[in-house]
């Protein structure tokens, strides 16, 4: 018998249908943490290995604040022995795989998911691996460990050391990749710690994500894609929906349903499988929410809270709807990273957008009509790294998701995730020996020698056959411009010779040449591939047709052999052009299979606006190699051409001009360059620097600046030398992943169910 | 009957002609509805005693007798086992529980009728329930079509279940599907009319949610999924589409239209979804057989073994549950 005498008799059930409990039994994990004494050490090299005179770290059930275990507090100690097994165990891993580049990986904040998606690929990769999860979910990742320990991993594959402090593992020198999944505040503190330390990094950080509702949604549907977004995990995956946008004919239908299907859900103990939500992972964020919404109501918004906090639960904030707020409120503004969203209505399609990218972050977005026109549209025009179609929050191991702005950079999932994990072959990984810089000196001012040198009167050429010296302007918004500071500097060749006047550029010509950038990034990126290799092709035509003048420029330099290393420096610029030409309309990406019934995309997008400052060797063809690929994949450039000869590349503007280059997608700017890179790598309309310049303290500088604002991705050489001339390393397949980002774009179909 | 009858109202294409549905988020949801609540023990039984109120015990065949029609209006009247009752610990008030209809073809109604009056107190109150108007296709002339209902309601049906017109739906006369709806309701009279919808053969989900709007303005007291006849018949992906059409109807009105899914429920776990499913979608009161009925042939025979084993936490062989 059941025992079932108890329950009778059913009393007022058969009248209510209440759901009743339906609570996952906790025995096996019990059974789990038992078998761990409750107690946990760091799983280093297959084992558990728990050092006294640690600190602890409790692990609680978030319902009940009951502890669940206890774990250690790692320290420099710890993780040395843990990247040692890591570096032991990769000798023989990256034998087993065919790629085996990168070494460890670092993780944060993790749950089972997180984990997985990074490690993964990882492993995959040839790596080995210590992560530290968050101190607030580790349990989960400790479980992997022991899961990892039976199925015969090898030891030291894969680490785990817990605590509360990522910094130690991440600068440990043995870490060559860093991800951490986070925090916008925890991204920005990584990016500079690891600056210029010659690390890969990769960062999915937080959210913000909106949810547009056209008018011709299906509004049933779409209102349970935005509380499955919204109020799912309580709000708090990277990926949940924070903002609402509503076409302005729908507006109060769809709140309406909203409010109904809010009121619907249900919160408590997580483990209850009949509670929608259960309580947040940190404790502070109810206090955090409870005092944002209380602005809000302030400010004039109307709070929509339709479910009951449940007592005896711990640290739980109710599903939350903010309306009558602003794009300007703090609200709207600030991310919750918890179950409030925030409904604004817009106007049209054009609206959606703006209203959408404007924001720091781009991590997703849901769209829901039914019109594909609209869809495709707006999914194109979304500064986000995934689109989900009339659906929200699917993920697949096959498919990118990731960061755009300020949520980040690097790719968890898909191809584009494996690379965060691996580097090219011919170029080996790089430890800096002098990248140490003051951030707050770097080009902070100029170092210009503007005033006449003595020395070089004589060489100017006097008597007989005076030389016409040339002054160079910069070049911007498509036309040539005098710099702001009205100066010029004399470029001398290797006999001393002055051979031409260059600009002064500085802070205020970066600004206006980024507004141009800027100005004609969208119209060129979404010029059709095609039309953009017509205007390469014809710039290498024209290039060939002037030829003899860059020879001769580029001879001018001096030095021995000039000549003909002028004469193959120019040759190769063409071939790059062409080149880069015929890749206009063939990487604009993939369909990628996955689990949806539909159709997944991943959409090589245009970054919008590169910064890039030049090396000085390869004063033409490094300059070429660099902007042609970024164009040609739409993006629009400001360049610094190498300092000590930038006349080839100033020159180009003729080239420029006469190719039927919009005004604005290529500008180029001489100066200091530590000034003008500061400026870029500063300026928060710059998605992307690209820094090659001889020394590591620049890298680390534009690495460093690059944490804050919009986050800007970064590619730079650690001071390392690049022989553009060399096809790999001139028109490689690294200028193509550094000249996009992968945007995935989930669209489920189909409409047949029946006859 | 009469709290929810739905009186209709005029033709007004404004009201379903722009709906738009998406199917591949529906499915998502309706995977959703199927996994996200789970009821466990005493709430499982309660659940389970509730489904049995709902069913409209049905027989559907050619080959239909008295001899089968009156068994089975036995068993609508003594839905669960004497000794089930027993062990439950059920009052006399809960013992009286019965099914919320017989189903039969019009022919038996007459049988069904006296089979259940045979029954005592608990079998006259009872509904007889008869499908009519050229079920399950509905291709012949509307006049007997409605003759078929009025020859039910003399005979004793006070539920009629009805097909709508395919051929209009599919080629989108909606005003000729509501046309003869009305009309069809008229020869109901005090008869409850069911409109099946046939969703199966109606190709997609708007026309599932046009044909329920349509239905519920000519007067439906309650929409059906499909005859059980169907290639396809009741799925959760229809009934998300139709209980919102409902939840619409009501909001324009305020009339409370209910909902039956039929054809292909066939276990006690399928029962507690599609009840969770009225719960979270149109709210409680419609869980109750005044507002939602679940047409059945096998389904009580599971749950009766489900309240057994929750009973004695043995499962028992289907030859134990007494026949129906």
């Amino acid at each position: 018998m059941a025992g079932a005498v108890a329950q009778f008799p059913f009393g007022s059930l058969l009248e209510t249908l209440d759901y009743g409990p339906a609570v996952e039994g906790e025995t096996v994990v019990g059974k789990w943490l038992d078998k761990h004494n409750r107690n946990f050490g760091h799983f280093i090299s297959g084992e558990w290995q728990r050092p006294v005179d640690r600190d602890n770290v409790l692990s609680k059930k978030p319902s009940t604040g009951e502890t669940l275990a206890t774990t250690i507090e790692a320290n420099e100690d710890d993780v040395q022995r843990a990247v040692l097994a890591a570096e032991e165990a990769y000798k023989k891993w990256r034998t087993l795989s065919p790629f085996s580049r990168a070494k460890y990986l670092y993780s944060w904040k993790s749950p089972l998911i997180q984990l997985a998606q990074r490690v993964a690929p990882a492993l995959a990769a040839g790596n080995s691996v210590v992560v530290m999860p968050s101190s607030h979910t580790c349990l989960s990742t400790l479980l992997f460990a022991d899961i990892c320990a039976q199925v015969g991993l090898p030891h030291g594959v894969f680490n785990v050391v817990t605590g509360s402090t990522p910094g130690l593992l991440a600068s440990h020198p043995s870490v060559d990749v860093v991800t951490l999944a986070g925090n916008t505040l925890e991204g920005r503190a990584m990016r500079q710690l690891i600056a210029g330390s010659g690390k890969k990094l990769s960062l999915a950080l937080s959210g913000h994500c909106p949810i547009l509702v056209f008018e011709e949604a299906d509004l049933d549907s779409a209102v349970e894609g935005i509380v499955e977004g919204a109020f799912s995990n309580s709000g708090q995956n990277t990926y949940s929906a924070s903002r609402l946008l509503v076409q302005e004919p729908v507006y109060t239908q769809l709140i309406e349903k909203l409010k109904a299907r809010m009121a619907k859900l249900t919160m408590g103990n997580n483990l209850d499988k009949n509670k929608d939500q259960g309580p947040l992972c940190d404790a502070g964020a109810v206090i955090r929410l409870g005092q944002l919404v209380q602005e809000a109501l302030a400010e004039g918004a109307q709070i929509f809270q339709p479910v009951a906090v449940p007592s005896g639960v711990h640290d739980c904030f109710p599903p939350t709807l903010i309306t009558g707020a602003q794009t300007s409120s703090q609200i709207y503004l600030e991310e919750p990273c918890g179950p409030v969203l925030v409904a604004v209505p817009f106007r049209t399609e054009k609206e959606a957008i703006t209203i959408a990218n404007h924001s720091v972050s781009g991590t997703a977005a849901g769209v829901w009509t039914e019109n594909i026109s609209v869809a495709m549209e707006v999914a194109s025009l979304l500064q986000v790294a995934t689109v989900w179609i009339n659906t929200y929050g699917l993920l697949d191991a096959a498919c990118e998701a990731g960061g755009y702005k300020a949520s980040g950079f690097g790719r968890t999932g898909g191809k584009e995730s494996l690379y965060s994990y691996m580097h090219p072959s011919w170029q080996p990984l790089v430890r800096t020996t002098n990248s140490e810089v003051d951030l707050d000196k770097f080009g902070a001012s100029s170092n210009s020698d503007l005033l006449p040198n003595v020395t070089s009167i004589d060489a100017l050429g006097t008597g007989d056959h005076p030389n016409i010296d040339k002054t160079y302007k910069l070049f911007y918004g498509g036309g040539q411009k005098r710099p702001d500071s009205g100066a010029t500097h004399a470029v001398v060749s290797s006999t001393g010779e002055v051979i031409g006047y260059v600009p002064d550029g500085g802070k205020k010509d970066i600004r206006n040449a980024v507004e141009a950038a800027l100005k004609s990034a969208p119209g060129w990126g979404r010029k059709d591939g095609h039309g953009r290799s017509q205007i390469l092709y014809y710039l290498a035509e024209n290039l060939l047709s002037r030829k003899a003048d860059f020879v001769s420029l580029l001879t001018s330099l001096g030095g021995e052999g000039s000549e003909e290393r002028a004469q193959a420096e120019v040759d190769l610029a063409m071939e790059r052009l062409f080149h880069w030409a015929a890749l206009c309309d063939k990487f604009g990406g993939t369909v990628q299979e996955s689990t949806l019934y539909g159709q997944t995309w991943r959409i090589h997008s245009p970054l919008g606006v590169i910064g890039i400052v030049c090396p000085d060797d390869f004063p033409f063809l490094g300059f070429i190699s660099l902007i042609a690929p970024a164009i040609a994949r739409g993006n629009t450039v400001v360049a610094v051409p190498s300092g000590q000869f930038p006349l080839a590349a100033l020159a180009f503007h003729q080239v420029l001009e006469t190719s039927d280059v919009p005004a604005g997608v290529v500008n180029i700017i001489t100066g200091d360059r530590k000034v003008l890179t500061r400026t870029l790598a500063q300026h928060q309309d710059v998605a992307s620097i690209w820094y090659f310049g001889a020394d590591e303290a620049g890298s680390t500088f534009v690495e460093a600046a690059s944490s804050g604002g919009n986050m800007k991705r970064t590619w730079v050489n650690y001071g390392r030398h690049r022989n553009f001339a060399i096809t790999q390393q001139g028109q490689g397949n690294d200028f193509l992943v550094e000249a996009t980002t992968v945007k995935t774009i989930w669209c489920p179909m189909g409409d047949i169910f029946a006859n | 009957m009469d709290v929810h009858g739905n009186p209709g109202r005029d033709y007004d294409e404004t009201c379903f002609k722009d709906i738009k549905i998406n199917l591949s988020a529906v499915k998502a949801k309706a995977a959703e509805v199927a996994s996200r609540r789970s009821v466990k023990k005493q709430w499982q039984a309660a659940w389970q005693l509730r489904a049995v109120t709902c069913i409209d015990l049905t027989t559907l065949a050619g080959d239909d007798t008295p001899v089968n029609v009156s068994r089975l209006c036995a068993k609508a009247a003594h839905p669960v086992g004497k000794d089930i009752v027993k062990m439950l610990n059920m009052n006399e008030k809960e013992a009286g529980l019965t099914t919320g209809a017989v189903c039969v073809y019009p022919n038996q109604v007459k049988v069904a009728r006296e089979a259940l009056d045979k029954c005592g107190e608990v079998g006259r109150s009872i509904p007889v329930a008869s499908v009519a108007t050229g079920f399950p296709c509905g291709q012949t002339p509307l006049a007997p079509r409605l003759e078929e209902i009025r020859s039910a309601v003399r005979d004793g049906a006070s539920e009629i279940d009805i097909v709508i017109n395919r051929t209009y739906a599919l080629a989108g006369n909606w005003k000729g599907v509501y046309d003869e709806v009305c009309q069809m309701k008229a020869a109901c009279g005090n008869a409850h009319m069911k409109a099946i919808l046939a969703t199966g053969e109606l190709g997609s989900l708007r026309n599932i949610y046009k044909a329920s709007m349509v239905c519920m303005m000519a007067g439906a007291d309650f929409i059906k999924t499909s005859t059980g006849k169907e290639g396809v018949n009741a799925t959760l992906v229809v009934a998300l589409v139709m209980v919102r059409s409902i939840r619409d109807y009501f909001a324009l009105t305020g009339v409370k239209v209910g909902f039956k899914p039929a054809g292909g429920i066939r276990t006690a776990k399928d029962a507690c979804v599609w009840l969770s499913l009225m719960k979270e979608e149109l709210g409680e009161e419609w869980t109750k057989p005044n507002l939602f009925r679940i047409g059945a042939s096998a389904l009580l025979a599971d749950i009766e073994r489900q309240l057994y084993h929750y009973a004695t936490g043995c499962y028992p062989a289907l030859s134990q549950m007494p026949m129906g």
